[in-house]
């Protein structure tokens, strides 16, 4: 038995061994409008980490300051209108592994509203952020 | 806060800060029906703390294809949601758990893999584990993180939606950073489905790490973890 916290470094114990670093980042115009009940996605990919690497993400927004919010899925709140009213929605921004070096990064916006939404007014730039781990799985 | 090193986070590894060690491994799968919400395994930790974990999750034992937990496969039409599958990991001081949403018309296998630290509540003797993942306990191909801050904020219950908390860091960059969030029973990892109206948030700046929690009528417990690396 051990106590971990005693000590720097332990044969007793694994680490997380990061093994890459990625970043992207995607625009998100201003005033676009999506139809009703529909939605606007679009990806990119990221060749980062190995066969079951673990990922500690991070999204920020510029419009939420460009702080970095701690996660793989990130959903922005937003207000735009739909039928004339104020409606809001969410700019869903998303990193899942879809291979086993290759990251997507994704960001969806669903209209929720059986009419027309017109999104927020001015561009929005949201940054992606992620570093992988060695699995320490056997 | 302990002095930085210049450039300490050059290093892959810093006898200053100590190594972030892993003190709790799960691995295994369970089936999900189609169309099921929140399906649940009770795994037993065996721990004398709730860990603090992390991990990710896959439909092939393989791993070839792998999610972390609050995430998923995109579903490949409109279907009004954002995965067709997604599995999330919590805790409480004696299980481990992995719910999992399985809104796929056909029912799921998940395979789970978990991890967990110890938070900086417990200075408890843990039995060790030996590293499996790597035929290398130590290997310089890869980047040792730093722990530079660890600890907890608590919020007591209040009707306020949501507090905010901020632990400086003044590392003068965004660092990575791993966070928890607990009530009076689960503790969640800090990155699951955020929504800014309804979950507790971790964000970081160059100053910074912020919390802003969501302790509406439930005091909350926030752990964190800042590393030296960015």
């Amino acid at each position: 038995m051990t106590k971990p916290s005693l000590f720097i470094s332990t044969t007793d114990f694994p680490t997380l061994k990061n093994d890459a670093t990625a970043t992207a980042s995607g625009v998100v115009a201003g005033s676009l409008t999506i139809t009703g009940s529909g939605f606007i996605t679009n990806f990119g990919d990221l060749t980062v980490g190995t066969l079951g690497s673990l990922a500690r993400g991070r999204i920020a927004s510029t419009k939420n300051n460009n702080n970095f919010y701690l996660g793989q899925t990130i959903l922005f709140d937003r207000v735009g209108t739909a039928a004339g009213s104020a409606a809001p929605y969410s700019i869903s921004a998303f990193m899942f592994r879809i291979a086993p070096t290759t990251l997507r990064i994704q960001i969806y916006i669903s209209n929720p509203y059986s009419t027309t939404l017109t999104c927020e007014a001015g561009d929005e730039t949201i940054s992606f952020h992620v570093n992988t781990f060695v699995p320490p799985f056997a | 806060m302990p002095a930085i090193l210049a450039n300490a986070r050059k290093f892959l590894a810093n006898s200053d800060y100590p190594f972030d060690k892993v003190v709790y491994l799960k691995t295994g799968s369970y089936t999900v029906p189609n169309n099921t919400i929140g399906q649940t395994v009770t795994i037993p930790h065996g721990l004398p703390f709730t860990p603090l974990i992390g991990g990710n999750w896959a439909l092939m034992p393989s791993f070839t294809v792998a999610y972390e937990y609050s995430t998923g496969p995109f579903p490949s039409s409109a279907a009004g949601y954002l995965f067709d599958t997604r599995a999330n990991a919590y805790a409480d001081a004696t299980n481990v758990y992995v719910s999992t949403d399985n809104l796929n018309p056909s029912a799921k296998t998940v395979y789970y893999r978990i991890f967990g630290f110890q938070p900086s509540t417990s200075d408890a003797d843990v039995p060790g584990i030996a590293s499996q993942g790597d035929s290398f306990l130590f290997n310089t191909d890869f980047n040792y993180t730093k722990l530079y801050l660890s600890g907890f904020v608590d919020t007591p219950a209040t009707t306020d939606l949501s507090v905010n908390v901020p632990i400086a860091h003044g590392l003068g960059y965004i660092p990575q950073v791993s966070a928890w969030v607990s009530n009076a029973t689960y503790i969640f990892p800090v990155g699951s489905s955020h929504s800014f109206a309804s979950s507790t948030l971790a964000s970081a700046n160059g100053s910074h790490l912020n919390f802003t929690i969501k302790p509406f009528n439930d005091a909350q417990r926030a752990h964190y973890r800042i590393y030296l690396d960015s």
